[in-house]
């Protein structure tokens, strides 16, 4: 029987790679917490896949990356979702986040969803900070999503913006109405 | 309060008891905007979970605040300027509705903006806003609260203005009006004539002076 046409519509993670033994290097949070991670995983992120491969090109060992701007329990999280997304394609990623309607596979709606909204925060800010398409379409499309069918004070409340009465009253109040 | 939560040693459980534990023991405000304030996201950021909403969902979250309607409109300008199309129609139910016609892989798609239903004065609203300096009651039309009704997969849910028969003209003229500042000027408006046979609507005046009669059909 032949395929269906629409199977190739959602994106699909890639199939596992028989590859080299996993390459564990320490990553430091902001507030000096030390976690292990497979190099593969840590190259979703843009930002420490150009550190990586700094140190490749010049041979140093790579012992120790800092992330400087990401606290420990947000790097846990983040260090998670890479490790379970290590082998996906980036192309997957980067064709996600030009499409209108981002598909949530149900790992990751699972992952974000449990999370509170402070958590989510601090971890679609980190994902901005490293450089991680994937996590941040899914993240957005997380904060979008809980959007929906609220009424206008619910999502006040949700994005946390003031009453008209709780304006600061100076000019460069952020959000002063 | 300063919410402030364990890095390690924690699970996730023990982070949502403890998130519990402050709201109830503070003021919910303050808990949740401790929680995540859209405001503090990097601007590439918040442009991503606007881009993420549906109009009508971009549309409600405008009328919160003044500055959330200037963030929309900054960051989502060409998801706005590419809006060409607003018709007032009417719905199966024979209910005024505005939507935006977009063509899409060849085909005419319809984002409902809103819906405006006759209400009752013993009817209770959702929520007030002040839609243009006019305060107009507002529901939701969801699909947990439509549950007779066929709705299609990728429904969202819109607001539903509740309109009393003696405000009919106003309430229509607000809502046009913040339609023209929220939307591109580039925008033309159709009011489907045709389809208003059974009860005569009123069309907005701006409808009338701004566009060549041709619009109005």
């Amino acid at each position: 029987m032949a395929p269906k046409k629409n199977s190739a519509k959602r994106p699909q993670p890639s199939t596992p790679k028989p590859s080299a033994p996993a390459r564990i290097v320490k990553v430091q949070s902001s507030d000096g917490h030390i976690l292990q991670a497979d190099v593969r995983a840590l190259l979703l992120s843009s930002t420490l896949a150009a550190t990586i491969k700094g140190y490749d090109d010049e041979n140093k060992p790579l012992e120790k990356l800092e992330v400087n701007n990401v606290v420990g329990f947000t790097l846990k999280l983040v260090l998670e979702w890479c490790e379970k997304h290590k082998e996906d394609d980036p192309a997957i990623a980067q064709a996600e986040k030009d499409k209108k309607n981002i598909f949530i596979p149900s790992w990751d709606r699972h992952f974000l969803t449990k999370l509170p909204m402070g958590n989510l925060f601090d971890l679609i800010t980190a994902a901005y900070h490293l450089d991680i398409t994937g996590l941040i379409n899914y993240g957005c499309k997380t904060v979008a999503n809980s959007a929906k069918g609220k009424s206008t004070e619910e999502m006040r409340e949700l994005f946390g913006i003031p009453e008209p009465w709780e304006q600061p009253s100076t000019s460069t109040a952020t959000w002063d109405d | 309060m300063t919410l402030y939560i364990e890095p390690y040693g924690s699970c996730y459980c023990c982070v949502i008891y403890h998130v519990t534990r402050c709201r109830f023991f503070s003021n919910s405000s303050s808990i949740l905007a401790t929680e995540m304030i859209l405001s503090k996201y990097p601007w590439l950021v918040q442009n991503e979970i606007l881009q993420n909403m549906e109009p009508s969902e971009l549309l409600l979250l405008s009328l919160v605040s003044k500055n959330m309607k200037k963030l929309i409109k900054s960051c989502q300008k060409k998801r706005l300027e590419s809006v060409n199309t607003i018709v007032y129609s009417t719905d199966v139910n024979n209910y005024l509705c505005a939507y935006i016609l977009r063509e899409s892989h060849k085909f005419m798609h319809k984002d409902i903006l809103m819906r405006f239903e006759e209400f009752q004065e013993t009817e209770t609203p959702d929520f007030q806003l002040n839609v243009s300096g006019k305060k107009i009651d507002f529901r939701l039309f969801t699909r947990e609260r439509n549950k007779e009704l066929w709705l299609p997969e990728n429904f969202h849910p819109y607001p539903v203005a509740c309109v009393q028969k003696s405000d009919k003209e106003s309430i229509l003229e607000s809502v046009h009006n913040y339609f023209l500042d929220f939307f591109a000027h580039s925008v033309k408006y159709y009011w489907k004539a045709k389809e208003f046979e059974d009860g005569p609507y009123h069309i907005p005046k701006q409808l009338l002076n701004s566009y060549p009669k041709k619009d109005v059909f």
